[in-house]
């Protein structure tokens, strides 16, 4: 087993979690496709900040690091200086959106729709990912 | 930590980005800032027949369309969530709108809303999203409106239809705008047939053509 702490973990952990999610998709797994899939802009978004602390010259305060433990994607989004880019770029705002009301708490929660994972799944994929992965 | 408490101009922006949302003919049932638990940070949750019916990617679609139309506002895309009538915090919020039929907007103090923890929470009254004409308008239509109306120049005095969003209505021309009492923008008319100005809060009015 091994321990998650590098930025090529952490990409190696978004590609699991996206490959995971989509075999949930396929095989019509809402809940599970719609919770595991969240993950995988965590982890982009944590590739990204672990970027741009490597081009700094000191330490993040206390707020920083427990921040960066969390899983609140709106949060690590702005850990990452990437919220007023995103929530202004009208070629990925929408998807945002979407996949901003993910939250871990979905692991507690049943009946999602085939829209409901589809919709993310999508925006995740076809949207964030690349955007983020385009500013890491 | 998010911030403390909601400001005036969020609530304002607020009500003009769900008016713009209604106008476009989007279904709301309700809408309400609520500050959760969690985070600490105020949200605008918009409930709208959208997210059910068509899901949610069409849902925000909607909503940047409605958002993209209003000016500088206080109201960025990362504050409005939205959630379709059948999910349990939806579910809870037109419950409280049924208990307060009133057109003023309720602060709730209730500390769960569905299965979320609030801290706070501000409801709009359903005037803001239930139009009762066909005509009606935004309030940013309707300031429009009103300017290009008082902007006429000189000439023949010619009266307007003014429907109210209490369902009243009269036949007046606007000739000026002021902060009348609580800060409220008040339009001052000449109405047919009276000496007297007609002064109205411009968020009673409904429609002006």
């Amino acid at each position: 087993m091994t321990t998650i702490t590098s930025r090529a973990d952490f990409e190696q952990l978004m590609d699991l979690r996206m490959r995971e999610a989509k075999l949930l998709l396929d095989h019509q797994n809402w809940d599970g496709s719609y919770y595991i899939v969240g993950y995988a802009v965590e982890f982009a978004l944590k590739v990204c900040i672990i970027s741009r602390l490597m081009k700094r010259n000191s330490c993040p305060d206390k707020t920083f690091v427990g921040t960066f433990y969390q899983h609140n994607l709106s949060s690590l989004c702005k850990l990452a200086e990437l919220d007023m880019e995103m929530a202004k770029d009208p070629s990925v705002n929408v998807q945002w959106s979407i996949v901003q009301e993910w939250s871990e708490q979905s692991r507690y929660e049943v009946g999602k729709t085939e829209q409901e994972a589809t919709d993310i799944y999508e925006a995740i994929e076809k949207g964030v990912l690349p955007w983020v992965k385009s500013r890491w | 930590m998010g911030q403390v408490a909601l400001v005036d101009e969020q609530i304002a922006d607020g009500r003009r980005f769900v008016e713009r949302f209604a106008a476009d003919g989007n279904i709301v049932q309700a809408a309400f800032w609520v500050k959760t638990a969690e985070e600490g940070d105020w949200f605008l949750y918009v409930v709208t027949d959208i997210y059910d019916s068509d899901g949610p990617a069409a849902a925000y679609r909607s909503v940047h369309r409605s958002l993209g139309k209003l000016n500088n506002s206080w109201v960025s895309s990362s504050e409005i969530k939205v959630i379709g009538p059948k999910n349990p915090i939806a579910k809870d919020a037109v419950a409280i709108l049924a208990r307060f039929t009133g057109r003023m907007a309720t602060w709730y103090g209730g500390r769960s809303l569905g299965s979320m923890l609030v801290e706070q929470t501000y409801l709009y009254p359903r005037q803001v999203f239930t139009f009762t004409q066909a005509n009606s308008m935004t309030t940013e239509d309707i300031n429009r409106k009103l300017i290009e109306l008082m902007n006429r120049g000189p000439g023949v005095w010619q009266p307007h239809h003014v429907g109210l969003k209490d369902g009243r209505s009269f036949q007046g021309s606007p000739i000026s705008l002021g902060i009348g009492p609580n800060q409220c923008v008040e339009v001052s008319f000449i109405e047919d047939g009276v000496a007297a100005p007609r002064v109205i809060r411009l968020d009673e009015i409904d429609s002006i053509g």
